[in-house]
């Protein structure tokens, strides 16, 4: 009827003029808050002084680019996967492989190692994401024992095992994450939100408590609550597409790698972007990020090949490093914080300290 | 009907802005207070940031042992 028609546009109208003047709410708040700048606060502490860091490590072995990896807790073994289809389990003192498994699909976007460093899951074009446990008998196909958990509309982009090897978190291309009972497969819980595909996720510190941070293609990077589904809070600072977020070791915040070229740190508590890495010379997309232990130096992979390291308190960049010969796809820091590895389109991954 | 829809869609939209505006928070001067004072308190323990000599180092090369 046309009075309906009248009624909801009249609800639509007013809803639209709430949101914008919540919007406008919210930016006033976050303005109120914005009494300095990180770097300023950071001004007297002691400049940091040269670092020597160099590969100590490399591991040659996929037949592609590799995509993804991922440190066991035993400070030692990597998993990593490719565009080839392939998942290696690695040993990064000897370089030794210890593993490996073909997927059915090729870009293999996504891989963890589980907790208890007994099984490993990875996922990408196949729009799963599947658990492998890792078996040291000779005889067993490790793809038989493989378990399907994950089941996305789009592909993969990232997964994580939560404090257990019983549930997954994952993030997909159709702008979702979802929560997973590795067992049942069952869907614990879902969290919808991002305008579109989801690129990246990390869970906080398990002292912080139930939530997680997603970033995407829609620029934003959105906090979630794990059991209730709900989005806490969200930024939208980064002028494209979020490929990596990574939590400060306090919880309190996290940082971001950009398409836009820019790594940014997001304090929760200020709820508002409080530092932005960045150089005129530096104009090609931030693929990872990750902290050292203390959480003073962030380092950061790039499509240009290198690696920067920033100092996360005063905004400068400390140190370049220079060793792969394509795009820099994902780094992780070791789960004690001596070395920390980074992944190729070069084939290659290498571990630095 | 696209017109309920877009209301629906809308009111999750006013919902989520409303969830947003209530949360509390600090001040920047605080935050980034909390975030320096937690960088140097882990300083020491942060192996990438002091440079852990070889002998500790799994990664770093060992001096060769050699039997005299």
């Amino acid at each position: 009827m046309a009075t309906d028609g009248l009624h909801e546009n009249e609800t639509l109208a007013s809803l639209k003029s709430e949101a914008e003047s919540l919007k406008g709410k919210l930016e006033e708040e976050r303005a109120k808050l914005h009494d300095v700048e990180l770097h300023q606060v950071a001004e007297r502490v002691e400049a940091l002084g040269q670092f020597v860091m160099k590969t100590r490590r490399t591991l040659k072995g996929h037949g592609n680019k590799v995509l993804c990896m991922d440190w066991c807790k035993d400070k030692r073994r990597i998993v990593s996967s490719s565009q080839d289809g392939k998942v290696i389990v690695w040993d990064s003192f000897t370089t030794n492989k210890e593993h490996a498994v073909t997927m059915p699909c090729t870009w293999v976007m996504a891989c963890a190692y589980a907790p208890s460093g007994c099984a490993i899951a990875c996922g990408g074009l196949d729009n799963k994401c599947s658990v492998y446990p890792l078996t040291f008998d000779k005889n067993e196909n490790m793809a038989a024992k493989k378990k399907s958990v994950a089941m996305h509309t789009n592909y993969l982009s990232a997964c994580s095992f939560t404090n257990s090897d019983m549930q997954i978190l994952t993030a997909s291309g159709d702008g979702t994450c979802a929560l997973w009972d590795v067992e049942s497969g069952q869907l614990l819980q879902s969290f919808h939100g991002h305008g579109a595909d989801v690129l990246c996720l990390d869970l906080a510190p398990s002292e912080t408590g139930n939530t997680f941070v997603s970033g995407g293609c829609d620029k934003k990077a959105m906090v979630w609550d794990m059991r209730s589904g709900q989005c806490v809070q969200a930024f939208e600072t980064h002028e494209s597409d979020i490929n990596s977020v990574r939590y400060y070791p306090s919880g309190d915040a996290f940082a971001s790698g950009s398409d836009d070229a820019t790594c940014r740190l997001y304090d929760l508590r200020a709820d508002r972007e409080v530092a932005i890495y960045s150089k005129e010379s530096i104009i090609f997309g931030a693929s990872s990020v990750d902290f050292s232990l203390s959480g003073r130096l962030l380092f950061a992979g790039y499509n240009d090949y290198t690696i920067n390291v920033w100092d996360v308190l005063k905004g400068s960049r400390v140190s370049i490093l220079f060793g792969h010969e394509n795009r820099v796809s994902t780094l992780r820091v070791s789960p004690d914080g001596t070395a920390f590895c980074s992944g190729s389109w070069d084939h290659t991954l290498r571990v630095w300290a | 009907m696209s017109g309920s829809s877009s209301v629906a869609a809308m009111n999750k939209v006013v919902q989520q802005l409303r969830l947003e505006a209530g949360l509390n928070r600090v001040k920047v001067s605080q935050a980034a207070a909390d975030l320096k004072q937690f960088c140097l308190q882990k300083a020491q323990h942060d192996p990438l940031l002091t440079g852990v000599s070889s002998s500790t180092n799994p990664f770093r090369p060992q001096k060769v042992c050699s039997f005299l």
